[in-house]
């Protein structure tokens, strides 16, 4: 006997607590699962029911859960859907105000702006984002497995036209504070030109880029020579005249140091960029350079050119670097912005994506 | 350390040989090596279908450093050991 109110306690206690339960759910549900509480039927029952009840509502909980995160996540896209909108109506606005230079190349803006109704995909802006578009993750994981030390007796890249082998260990001087090769520079120039070819509609200057060793050939080690940097450019090598390209760029190596000369043929001028000096120039760089440009041109097309009027301009509001090690990367970028008619919008805050973007362009032997 | 290992990869770019080919006979061809750094040139008769290696080991020995340290380039594109005369 002692037995019963025992189990008569125990019986209500449970009572309590799922009555206390189900307090947060539904009215229904309560009237149904009462009935075999408050009749006084044996143990087992009760506890059956009980566990039945706990997986309903753990069932319950689970399906709530998945519904609020459903929602959650639902209205986290509409937000940056939103954000992206925004960002957008920015761009378009920026690009209306300036009316300068070079197509549009994010596919997004080029939507804007022709529900814009203000020109066709050769819209000048004076900003494009293409040459900062962060990369993918695999991208990043490529460049990453190919700085690794297993790489670095392994030759990861050649190129079949230039015949240019890159190892690992020559493609780890693109990393952080590493001084870059002329390997390296040399592959990114031969990677332009392949653009250009492979896109010229994109590109409104015909280039051409002279490799590391031809300003060395022509001048560095005893005084100018025209001779030995004469068969560089014959037509058949190269498929066009030198004079009919808009720019010629020339890399420049100064002791330890890199330069970029710039013969502007569309604007009659010679340029010199640096990275590091301010005010101090060589002036023999551009001399040696307009005395190219004469001798060339009578050698090949057999005319006399005056280029004594032209401009020679050093240009020092470029960007500068703020260490010691950056030079080779902004003078590529120099060159890669300059060729695609862009102003020189960059800085060394971007430098490290820059030299992750290069080394992916290198691995894929693909400039963008 | 570090900086005398980047001094060392400097120096390399500016070490680069010229070669041009300049009598052809049937079966060797006479090709001058002119150094970035001398002024003078060096002769070589090679055969036709010898790999430049050779020629390029040989210079870098007289030259006294390793033979990749060189980049030989002809009228301004590079030229591999696994080239031959006739390419």
């Amino acid at each position: 006997m002692a037995v019963v109110p025992n189990h008569g306690s125990r019986s209500r206690n449970h009572n309590r607590s799922i009555s206390f339960r189900h307090s947060l759910d539904s009215r229904k549900k309560r009237t149904i699962s009462d009935k075999p509480v408050s009749s006084s039927a044996c143990k087992n029952t009760t506890i059956s029911i009980l566990s039945l009840r706990q997986d309903f509502h753990t069932c319950c909980r689970g399906f709530l859960r998945i519904k609020l995160w459903v929602r959650a996540s639902l209205l986290l896209k509409k937000k940056a859907a939103r954000r992206r909108h925004r960002a957008d109506d920015l761009c378009s606005n920026h690009k209306d105000s300036q009316a300068h230079v070079v197509e549009v190349v994010d596919d997004r803006i080029e939507e804007h702006s022709s529900t814009d109704g203000s020109g066709g995909k050769k819209k000048l802006v004076e900003f494009s984002r293409e040459p900062f578009l962060p990369l993918k993750e695999e991208e990043v994981a490529q460049v990453n497995s190919a700085f690794s030390e297993t790489n670095s007796m392994k030759i990861l890249v050649s190129h079949k036209k230039s015949y240019i082998q890159i190892a690992g260990n020559t493609l780890q001087c693109l990393m952080p504070t590493q001084w870059l090769n002329d390997e390296v520079i040399n592959l990114y120039l031969e990677l332009l030109k392949e653009r250009e070819t492979r896109d010229p509609q994109k590109f409104f200057f015909k280039c051409h880029f002279f490799n590391t060793f031809f300003y060395v050939k022509l001048a560095r080690d005893f005084g100018y020579n025209y001779q030995a940097v004469r068969r560089w450019t014959g037509h058949s090598k190269l498929g066009y005249n030198l004079i009919d390209c808009d720019i010629i760029f020339v890399p420049i190596h100064i002791g330890i140091h890199w330069a970029l000369a710039v013969i502007n043929n569309r604007e009659h001028k010679f340029m010199y960029f640096d990275s590091l000096k301010e005010e101090v120039f060589d002036p023999t760089i551009l001399d040696a350079l307009a005395k190219y440009l004469v001798d060339e041109v009578k050698d090949k097309n057999e005319k006399d050119i005056d280029v004594s009027s032209w401009n020679k301009e050093y240009v020092t509001e470029s960007p500068k670097q703020q260490n010691t090690y950056d030079c080779g990367m902004f003078m590529l970028k120099y060159i890669d912005f300059y060729s695609r008619g862009l102003s020189l919008q960059f800085s060394q805050k971007h430098m490290p994506y820059f030299r992750l973007r290069t080394t992916k362009e290198i691995l894929r032997l693909q400039a963008d | 350390m570090s900086t005398t290992t980047k001094v060392y990869e400097r120096s390399k770019v500016k070490k680069e040989g010229a070669k041009r080919n300049v009598a052809s006979e049937s079966t060797h061809v006479t090709l001058n090596v002119k150094g970035q750094d001398e002024e003078g040139v060096r002769v070589f008769k090679v055969r036709r279908k010898t790999k430049l290696l050779k020629l390029m080991q040989y210079y870098s020995d007289m030259r006294g450093v390793e033979w990749n340290t060189f980049r030989f380039l002809l009228d301004g594109s590079r030229i591999r050991e696994y080239h031959t005369p006739d390419d």
